[in-house]
């Protein structure tokens, strides 16, 4: 009994990386997600410096030198002269520069391109700490109350980049386990593939089984991918708990092998219970948090990413892996009841459906 | 012609009756212009609010007659921004008078990671005029949070600013005076005062539709005919391959023009913007954009031949293209291989071309690269095409 | 009277009903062990449902059914590891190769034989590494007999095994059907092609409409027929006036817009007969063909219709 599982599952498994399809989007995608958004959320070593453009009317009272030497000590900033006002908005428009700094008579115009909404806060902290610094050092002022910033968790710095990486590992388990019911007991159903199977006394459920370790290999693959290719290409490593990790991976991928479940139990044809996997899956991407900030959405947006798996699979990762604090009871609390849902799911499917279609 | 029309409305019929191609190809562009506006259209204003819990020192330092306490400036701030019209922005949370702050600190940390806090506070026990410290908690994985310890921060520099000049190291007129203004990114009649995201992602989620189409559904529809041998089948009749080529090509417009005035509609009752698509400079440009879109689609098919790795191969060009291109969120800062891609691509150039006709936004890219770039890319394409395009793989063609 | 022991299966009174279609309506046979046995009959006799059921992928509404010696209720995983099967439509799991799905249906039996032996016997040893999609029509064929032989089954059911099959392939799969009985298979097989069932069966029962209409060995069924002789000639828009003389001149004719075939016992009589007639009818004999009848012929007697119709 045993031996026919291995067996099986090492059969199917191996059919399942072979298939192109199996390699985009469970291996491939989550790449190069990570590629294009771990580039554009990560605002740490990689980035540039905010650049400054400077443009001194004559009517100037403070000193070219002092604004310089002021940009320079941050090292978040650098600067740039500029012989034009225009010459300086068309440079902001061409996402050249990040602020122009128009000095007139004693006072400062900072201006930004409105259409850099995300960066725009930060780049207006630099701006005000230019005219901060200023202010301090002409007048010789104090600085009664400092501020000083308190990261919580254990990683400081933006943690949209850090969250991507378990956010990403969860797309490639969801990509490994989303489809494989529906392909079970729609698509074989519908090609006579279990027919066949069903006139041998093979046991449904071992193969059933069989069927969904097999897609376990692909989900670690996909995952030890990203933990590699994270390391290598954004430097990033992380404090994880592998005796949570490797078990989560796995538990993971059956979660979303519920969610199939769940679509097959409205699926007619094989064709629109992958449409309709496909369909969610991208809502998922979207509506998760993980590839894009959903603080912004309205609230009922927001609540959409409650009901999303892959919303809760991302979080525990992120606890497993560090990025945020873990909290064992919630995580045992969301994961385990996930589980025993999808579990619940999967086997409600596996009896409604006949291998015999009539 | 009769044929032509015949395979036109196939085509058609199949697009009216597949549920999943209405959605993909109708509905989802909505949705995604929807979502992508308001997530980088920034605050959508009514629903945000800071949780800031404030955590007070038990005892205060040297309250002398004199001189104030930190505690009580910031109090003062906190009351006046409570009785202020700014009050809707902040919702602020008191420790209980028995709890030390380091007990409230504790607690509001737990609501801090899980977003029901966005900052803590934690006043000093100090008093002027010795300098002390503010501790700012913060939740750096949340938006929310960064943004309300940028406005703390700017609200502590206006304290010290307003304390020296209490102090009298400083009068009001020699501080510097610091403003700040947006310029101007629209080519139009100055009317557009602001920016507006929404239109800002108009041409692009357009110019996506016309990728989706030029490339997946051409492609998808043709390969799914050619590996069924139906298109062999067919031209076994008299049926000229032009002719098929002809009626797919007027089904892939209509589908594009239905596109375009959804979104366009969808713009104005949702966003209540209303672009001006249908100047002719534009509608040349959407076509060709939809000519580039469609010639890819045919190389793709003369190179990929197999069914199977034709779907492969179109979600692995039309992902980058579509996400490395300025569509949905600015990419000019990529650098390295991400850079080369947005350089080379096609939908970057299309994509600035669509938003300075349009008068949105300002092309980073000149007028002719816009026009070349994506050229070359068709050229070439057609020119693949031309040679190794085949009705029927493995057969004659 | 075959004794009981030498029956591989035996069916009485089995009934499967559909809604009102009475796809299976009350029919017994037995299937002797060691020998070929064919269900004859055109589509939507029932054929398939009753094989089906024998397989074990249907049940009964009705009827008994004994498999080897044991009286069942229904074909279950006990018996399951005594049958090999083979469905009209085979499909596999894709990007499996030929030597892992043997292995894998290997796995679901008790006992199996070595995938090499199989190989070898479906000759397909050259095409292990292959991926089943990959194969020919006929070598598919033969990889779905390999896994219905693949517990080493006293019985094998095939459901219409050469349908689609170019001719050649045709021909190799029938021979590795003869072979499988020289090695002592017992052989149960539908089919709707009449020169498959006189090729290959030691006896054919012919169903029509849920029901099994006759039964014997095809020399049986044929002589039962009566007629020694078909005469076969091409109709060419031959008109009802004239088909009506004939009509008075034989007793026995089919007629097809294609073809006419009259049924004779003395040709020595019948055909200077015919060729008195075409020349007063002034039509030519186009295609004249003289044959021994066929299972088609006792079908059409039968029933009035072709087993193509």
């Amino acid at each position: 009994m045993f031996k026919q599982y291995l067996n099986n599952t090492k059969i199917l498994s191996l059919a399942f990386l072979r298939d192109k399809e199996t390699v985009f989007y469970v291996l491939v995608l989550p790449l190069l997600f990570m590629l294009i958004f771990g580039s554009l959320y990560s605002d740490g070593e990689g980035r540039h410096q905010d650049r400054v453009l400077l443009y001194f009317e004559d009517t100037a009272t403070i000193s070219q030198s002092e604004i310089e030497e002021v940009i320079e000590s941050n090292q978040g900033l650098s600067y740039q002269h500029i012989n034009s006002i225009e010459e300086g908005e068309q440079l902001l428009r061409d996402y050249e520069a990040e602020t122009l700094l128009r000095v007139n008579g004693d006072g400062l115009e900072f201006s930004y391109n409105p259409a850099r909404i995300q960066d725009n806060p930060a780049i207006e902290q630099q701006s005000m700490a230019i005219a901060r610094e200023l202010d301090i050092r002409k007048y010789n002022l104090e600085t009664y109350l400092q501020t000083e910033i308190i990261d919580t968790g254990d990683f400081a710095g933006s943690s949209q980049f850090l969250s991507l990486f378990p956010g990403l590992i969860a797309l490639g388990l969801a990509s490994s386990g989303l489809f494989v019911i529906v392909e079970l007991f729609i698509y074989h159903k519908e090609k006579g593939v279990l027919k066949r199977m069903a006139a041998s006394p093979l046991s449904r459920n071992s193969f059933t089984f069989a069927l969904i370790s097999s897609r376990m290999p692909a989900s670690l693959l996909s995952t030890a991918l990203i933990l590699v290719s994270s390391r290598y290409i954004f430097n990033v490593s992380f404090n994880i708990n592998w005796f949570l990790f490797i078990p989560y991976i796995i538990i993971g991928t059956v979660i979303m092998m519920g969610l199939g479940a769940l679509i097959t139990l409205f699926a007619t044809t094989a064709d629109s219970g992958f449409q309709a996997a496909s369909i969610l899956l991208t809502v998922m991407i979207f509506f998760s948090g993980i590839y894009f900030p959903i603080e912004f959405l309205p609230s009922y947006f927001q609540q959409v990413s409650r009901f999303l798996p892959l919303t809760y699979l991302a979080r525990g990762l992120q606890q497993i892996m560090g990025v945020s604090q873990l909290d064992p009871t919630s995580l045992a609390m969301e994961t385990g009841g996930l589980l025993i849902l999808s579990i619940a799911l999967i086997l409600v499917v596996s009896k409604k459906s006949s291998w015999v279609a009539d | 012609m009769l044929a032509i029309k015949n395979i036109f409305l196939k085509h058609l019929r199949k697009q009216l009756r597949d549920r999943y191609s209405i959605f993909w190809n109708l509905v989802f562009p909505l949705v995604l212009l929807t979502i992508l506006a308001l997530i980088f259209g920034g605050q959508t204003g009514e629903d945000i609010s800071f949780d800031i819990s404030i955590a007070r020192p038990e005892s205060v330092r040297d309250t002398s007659e004199e001189n104030q306490s930190y505690a009580m400036i910031i109090d003062d701030v906190i009351r006046s921004i409570e009785e202020s019209e700014d009050s809707r922005w902040f919702q602020f949370h008191h420790q209980d008078p028995e709890q030390s702050a380091e007990e409230f600190i504790a607690q509001e940390e737990e609501f801090l990671e899980s977003g029901d806090r966005h900052l803590i506070l934690k006043i000093p026990e100090g008093s002027l005029p010795e300098p002390d410290q503010i501790e700012i908690y913060r939740q750096p994985g949340s938006q929310l949070s960064n943004i309300a310890a940028d406005v703390i921060n700017s609200i502590v520099t206006e304290i010290n600013r307003e304390i020296n000049i209490a102090e009298g190291n400083v009068s009001r007129e020699q501080l510097i005076a610091t403003t700040s203004r947006q310029i101007d990114v629209s080519l139009s009649n100055g009317e557009e005062d602001s920016f507006s995201m929404a239109e800002y992602l108009v041409p692009g989620i357009i110019l996506f539709t016309f990728l989706s189409s030029g490339v997946e559904v051409l492609v998808g529809r043709i390969s799914s005919m050619r590996a069924r041998g139906i298109l062999r089948r067919y031209f076994a009749t008299p049926l000229k391959p032009i002719q098929y080529f002809a009626g797919i090509l007027a089904f892939i417009i209509v589908l594009s023009i239905v596109q375009v005035l959804l979104i366009h509609g969808w713009s104005i009752f949702f966003f209540d913007i209303n672009l001006d698509l249908f100047n002719f400079d534009f509608i040349f440009y959407m076509v060709f954009a939809l000519i580039v879109s469609v010639s890819m689609g045919f190389m793709v098919l003369s190179l990929v031949k197999s069914k199977e790795s034709v779907g492969v191969v179109t979600q692995a060009l039309t992902y980058p293209m579509a996400f490395l291109s300025g569509i949905f969120f600015e990419v000019t800062g990529m650098t390295g291989i991400l850079g080369l891609i947005v350089a080379i691509n096609p939908m970057t150039y299309l994509v600035n071309g669509m938003r300075d006709i349009l008068g949105v936004y300002p092309s980073p890219t000149s007028d002719l690269l816009n026009l070349i770039v994506p050229a070359i890319w068709m050229i070439g394409s057609i020119a693949i095409s031309l040679v190794k395009f085949s009705w029927n793989p493995g057969g004659d063609s | 009277m075959t004794a009981s022991n030498q029956r591989a299966i035996e069916i009485n009174g089995l009934k499967k009903y559909y809604g009102s279609v009475k796809a299976v309506d009350g029919i017994s046979f037995y299937v002797k062990k060691g020998q070929i046995f064919t269900l004859l009959g055109p589509n939507g006799a029932g054929k398939t449902t009753t094989i089906e059921i024998l397989e074990g992928l249907k049940e009964a509404d009705a009827g008994q059914i004994e498999f080897f010696g044991r009286k069942v209720d229904k074909i279950g995983s006990q018996e399951k590891e005594d049958i090999g099967v083979l469905l009209q439509k085979n499909n596999y799991i894709e990007k499996v190769k030929v030597k892992e799905m043997l292995k894998m249906f290997s796995s679901f039996y008790k006992k199996s034989l070595p995938i090499n032996d199989i190989l070898e016997k479906i000759a397909l040893k050259d095409k292990e590494d292959a991926f089943v999609e990959s194969l020919s029509g006929g070598q598919q064929q033969r990889l779905s007999i390999g896994l219905a032989l693949i517990n080493d089954p006293k019985i094998l059911y095939l459901d219409e095994p050469t349908t689609g099959l170019d001719p050649q392939a045709r021909r190799n799969l029938w021979d590795l059907i003869e072979d499988l009985k020289n090695d002592g298979k017992t052989i149960f097989l539908t089919t709707h092609y009449m020169d498959e069932a006189e090729k290959l069966s030691d006896y054919v029962y012919i169903m029509d409409q849920g029901k099994i209409i006759a039964d014997g060995t095809p020399e049986e069924l044929i002589d039962n027929l009566g007629q020694e002789n078909v005469i076969d000639f091409a109709r060419n828009g031959l008109k009802d006036n004239k088909i009506a003389e004939l009509k008075e001149i034989y007793s026995k004719i089919k007629i097809t817009p294609e073809e006419i075939s009259i049924y004779v016992q003395d040709l020595s009589s019948a055909l200077p007969a015919l060729i008195n007639w075409a020349e007063k009818a002034d039509k030519k004999l186009d295609n004249l063909k003289i044959r021994r009848p066929n299972l088609e012929d006792v079908f059409i007697e039968l029933t009035g219709k072709g087993l193509r119709d």
